[in-house]
């Protein structure tokens, strides 16, 4: 009994069986099998029951597969086959489509190769989901807070011992901390901007691949350095860089090279040349040592590694308990910590202060390029729904035949799909092809990497298969819609008007290609007009012709009287100054607290702060609203400071001149006397507002200066470069000749814009394409069946110029409906991307006149061509034959 | 109308022999038995079903039996044009066959 109940069927073969022969749900025929089956088992035992029962499953199946196959592949395949002799055939109609469809699709895979390389930022790191960087928040007097990825060194240890999840932490000093240094190795020197200083562990958090080294031991010894494959080869060519010795102009001395690693990749957002120990800052000065055990310092970026990505993320919670702990004046009072995971850096760190986050980016970026390039490839789609339901009208005998000889609805949707789909694939080949050729410019200009490689191959096919679909779909599903729809009769006498429905669908496409363009070309003519006026707005400083030579050393520093002097000897250079920070500075400008005279700790408020000498207002024209600048006594200067108006106006400081502030630096205040202010002038970009600024004197105890400004004539500066150069060199051997130019350093600011301005320029380009060309596609469409009337209207006596106007009329329509809609809609968003300048122009009138006078041009342009040659045709060619 | 195949003749035949009992097993069994070959059920399941389409046979299902996994007979009957039709393609064999005494090989 038990026996008998263990032999069935085999199973996969019933299943097949229940899915071909389900008879309606009962399976009588899976019941026949089944006792015949049992029948062979009594003659001939299971095993030959069980494979005479498979035999049979095969045997039933078979014919049925194979038909379906046959069939199905000589049907398909005579879809393809007419879909290409019509590709052939309306050469304009075809072409049209594959332009607009290749150029959406090349924009959009682009723009998709784009979004995984953004979206992989940092990824490469194993242990990516469970790393997270410390941020310290500063409260600020008037309610803000400022960021900072920058925290205390002895928080991220003392993290690690207080709590389990905290598995490990690693430390890092960028530049903003130790400055620039020269390095020099036999005769090369090299002035060193992009390195870090990193403790051992950085190799057990982050996976960057080392080449020579045992990422247990690197690290460890003070004046240890690990170089890249890049500054390694910079240095000693192809010689072995391990065991070389590296000298430097600073107290830390010479650094050993004991390993090498392979350069950053560029995805990821810590980008060095070289690794170095951090002990060496012990050999730089022993109060390192107090800096960096002090709760107040917020000198490094921290970042943790966790045990798990949960505990990670419930971490965050528990930093404010933990700072409550450890409370000191400032810590825990005036700043709170933060945790950011890793995945958050590259896009969720915009409000960001010193933070060297290479490529960071706002993720809005990825949505606008997301929209523009969906909405362009919908444009493409819409050219091609358009053209066809106007092409397949000339084709209505066809499908009738079809109907007529027992075409299904089903039959005739999938031959109009396999037809857009046809199309669609034809278009991405052309678009790979097109982005092949693109793509190193792009690269070069957007200064990424992008390719398809073998990480992202899979997920890029996937994408990119999905695209062919739902191109192919989305374009072909409206004709499909409306051509079923039809009746036999009306399609075989080629009787077609077109339904109100198809021509209310057809022109509301077309309103929507304009809508896109519009608020394309409106998005062009404001970022333009944007980035045009930031270059030309008044800064309130002379920018122009001035060259900023840098100080690297004490040399240069204390000689700075005697190369001033030297410098301006030169008949060219006309004014020199020299500034611890110059307008428009490109490394940071220092902060101090400053606070109204015997004021609470906690009303203090970090300023900007820059010191001068006497020429600086003169050498940088900026204008004094009240009192006066330095003497250049050094005495009399070295206890006042000139302050800007914003600073008159944060502090609320009525009558300035005489009045004092104070002013902490490593907790000593000094009491500041205002000489002067000036008026305010932009020291930071144009996105920023002018914040209050404080002007200290070369002596003062703040800062100290940096920068000799030079004014030259534009004649000979080739010349006058290599005059500065010796002068330089002559007072300071040991370093190298570092020179900017003002104007440039300063445009730099906006190259980011500029980027994204070039960004939308080519979208809207394309799009601008894309819709003009199916307006073509109509206009010639609307020729061809309007080509009676006009030989009618012709006949009675109707002048061209007539019969070019009723022709655009109907187009003009839409055009001016889609800018009605497209203005405000342009107007919203250009508004959001104005919000992100502190000084911006507002849109007026005339950009919209502009934009909607450029969509009014380019169609008329567009259907003219068709409009001006049907008008030209001799009545008698169309009118003769009915 | 067009004339049966001798695949469909022997099928309707069956059925007719079978009766109430013509189901997918015991007609498969019946041809077998009448031409002595193994039929595939899947020949036996086409046929059955084109002839139904072409409505020579008509079927009723039976109520579940165990020892079919629980599943329904599908019985088979001829219907009126079923019976026409062998009946035509009887008549016209038999007119075929009319004075002919023998072929030459009956008795080998």
């Amino acid at each position: 009994m038990n026996k008998e109940k263990k032999i069935s069927p085999p199973f996969f073969a019933e299943l097949i069986m229940k899915y071909f022969f389900p008879d309606k749900g009962k399976f009588t025929t899976v019941g026949d099998l089944e006792e015949s089956f049992y029948h062979e088992v009594n003659d001939n035992g299971t095993f030959k029951a069980k494979w005479w029962y498979c035999n049979e499953v095969y045997k039933s199946v078979n014919p049925i597969i194979k038909n379906t196959f046959y069939w199905g592949i000589s049907m398909i395949s005579n879809y393809f086959k007419l879909a290409w002799r019509n590709f052939l055939k309306y050469k304009t109609h075809s072409s049209i489509n594959l332009i607009g469809l290749t150029f959406g699709i090349a924009a959009s895979i682009i723009i998709l190769l784009f979004t995984i390389d953004e979206l992989n930022f940092d990824k490469f790191n194993t242990k990516y989901d469970r790393i997270g960087r410390l941020i310290t928040e500063e409260f600020q007097e008037n309610g803000d807070s400022r960021f900072y990825p920058l925290s205390a060194g002895i928080i991220g240890t003392t993290l690690v011992d207080e709590y389990p999840e905290v598995l490990n932490q690693t430390s890092l000093f960028d530049i903003n901390v130790f400055g620039r240094f020269t390095m020099q190795y036999e005769d090369f020197k090299h002035h060193e901007a992009d390195y870090l200083i990193a403790q051992p562990s950085f190799f057990e958090v982050f996976d960057y691949n080392l080449i020579i080294g045992d990422p247990q031991k690197l690290l460890h010894e003070p004046n240890e350095v690990v170089l890249t494959e890049t500054t390694a080869k910079m240095f000693f060519g192809n010689e072995n860089p391990i065991g070389k010795v590296i000298q430097t102009n600073r107290d830390w001395g010479n650094f050993k090279v004991t390993g090498l690693i392979e350069d950053p990749p560029g995805n990821s957002h810590l980008q060095f040349s070289m690794l170095i120990s951090f002990n060496s800052i012990f050999t730089e000065g022993s109060r390192w040592r107090q800096i960096v055990n002090h709760w107040d310092m917020s000198t490094m970026k921290t970042y943790l590694l966790f045990s798990n990505e949960s505990s990670m993320n419930a971490f965050g919670s528990k930093l404010k308990s933990f700072q409550d702990k450890h409370k000191t004046e400032v810590f825990g009072v005036t700043e709170a910590l933060h945790l950011q995971p890793m995945k958050d850096i590259h896009f969720g760190s915009n409000n960001f202060e010193m933070d060297r986050n290479f490529g960071a980016r706002s993720i809005n970026t990825i949505y606008i390029l997301g929209i523009i390039g969906f909405f362009i490839v919908l444009s493409a789609c819409i050219n091609y729904s358009n053209m066809s339901i106007a092409k397949y009208f000339n084709r209505a005998k066809e499908i009738g035949m079809r109907k007529v000889v027992g075409a299904t609805k089903k039959q005739l949707f999938i031959q109009i799909l396999s037809e857009s789909l046809f199309m669609s694939i034809l278009a991405v080949a052309a678009a790979i092809a097109l982005v092949y050729l693109l793509l190193p410019s792009f690269n070069n200009y957007l200064e990424k990497n992008l390719a398809v490689t073998s990480d992202n191959s899979l997920l890029f096919i996937t994408l990119l298969l999905t695209i062919t679909v739902l191109v192919g779909l989305i374009s072909g599903s409206l004709p499909a819609f409306f051509l079923t729809k039809l009746k036999t009769i009306s399609l075989m006498k080629m009787k077609l008007k077109p339904g109100n429905t198809v021509s209310v669908v057809k022109k509301s496409l077309v309103v929507l290609q304009f809508v896109i363009s519009i608020v394309m070309i409106f998005a062009t003519i404001t970022v333009y007009n944007q980035l045009s006026y930031i270059k030309n707005k008044d800064l309130g400083f002379d920018k122009e012709q001035m060259i900023i030579v840098d100080i690297n050393s004490r040399d240069s520093r204390n000689n700075f009287q005697s190369i001033k002097n030297e410098f301006l000897k030169s008949s060219s250079v006309s004014k020199v100054t020299v500034s611890s920070r110059v307008p428009g500075d490109w490394k940071g400008i220092g902060e101090v607290p400053v606070n109204r005279v015997g004021g609470n700790k906690n009303e203090e408020q970090r300023m900007f702060s820059i010191c001068a000498d006497e020429d600086f207002l003169n050498v940088y024209d900026i204008k004094l609203k009240e009192g006066n600048f330095f003497t250049g006594n050094v005495l009399l200067d070295s206890s006042t400071v000139v302050v800007n108006e914003a600073l008159i106006k944060n502090m609320n400081i009525s009558d300035p001149i005489g009045k004092f502030i104070q002013i902490n630096d490593r907790n000593i205040d000094y009491q500041m006397k205002i000489v002067g202010v000036v008026e305010d002038f932009n020291f930071h970009s144009l996105h920023q507002k002018v914040s209050p600024l404080v002007i200290s004197s070369i002596k003062s105890p703040f800062e100290v200066i940096d920068y000799y400004s030079s004014k030259i004539s534009m004649a000979n500066v080739k010349e006058t470069i290599a005059y500065l150069k010796t002068v330089h060199e002559k007072f300071d051997k040991g370093t190298v000749f570092e020179f900017n130019f003002l104007d440039e350093k300063i445009d730099e600011f906006y190259k980011q814009d500029i980027k994204e301005g070039t960004i939308i320029n080519t979208a809207s380009l394309i799009s601008i394409l894309i819709a003009c060309l199916g307006l073509f596609g109509l206009a010639s469409y609307t020729a061809q069946q309007k080509i009676k009337e006009i030989g009618i209207r012709k006949v009675l006596g109707a002048t061209v110029s007539e019969i070019t106007l009723i022709f655009s009329k109907e187009f003009l329509r839409l055009v001016i409906v889609a800018v009605l809609i497209a203005v405000p809609l342009g107007y919203y968003f250009m508004n959001q991307w104005l919000e992100s300048f502190a000084y911006r122009i507002n849109i007026g009138t005339m950009e919209i006149l502009l934009s909607a006078f450029a969509a009014v041009f380019i169609s008329v342009a567009t259907i003219s061509y068709q409009a001006i040659k049907s008008a030209n045709t001799n009545p008698i060619e169309t009118i003769r034959t009915e | 109308m067009k004339l049966l195949s001798r695949q469909e003749e022997m099928l309707l035949l069956a059925v007719w022999r079978l009766q109430h009992d013509a189901y997918g097993v015991l007609i498969r069994e019946k041809l077998k038995e009448i031409t002595g070959k193994e039929w595939a059920f899947g020949a036996i399941f086409t046929m059955l079903d084109r002839l139904v389409h072409k409505e020579l046979l008509t079927s009723y299902l039976t109520d579940p039996t165990p020892e079919r996994g629980g599943r329904s007979k599908r019985i088979y009957q001829l219907t009126i044009d079923g019976k026409k039709a062998l009946v035509e393609i009887k008549q016209i064999e038999k007119a075929m066959w009319e004075g002919i005494e023998g072929i030459g090989l009956e008795n080998n």
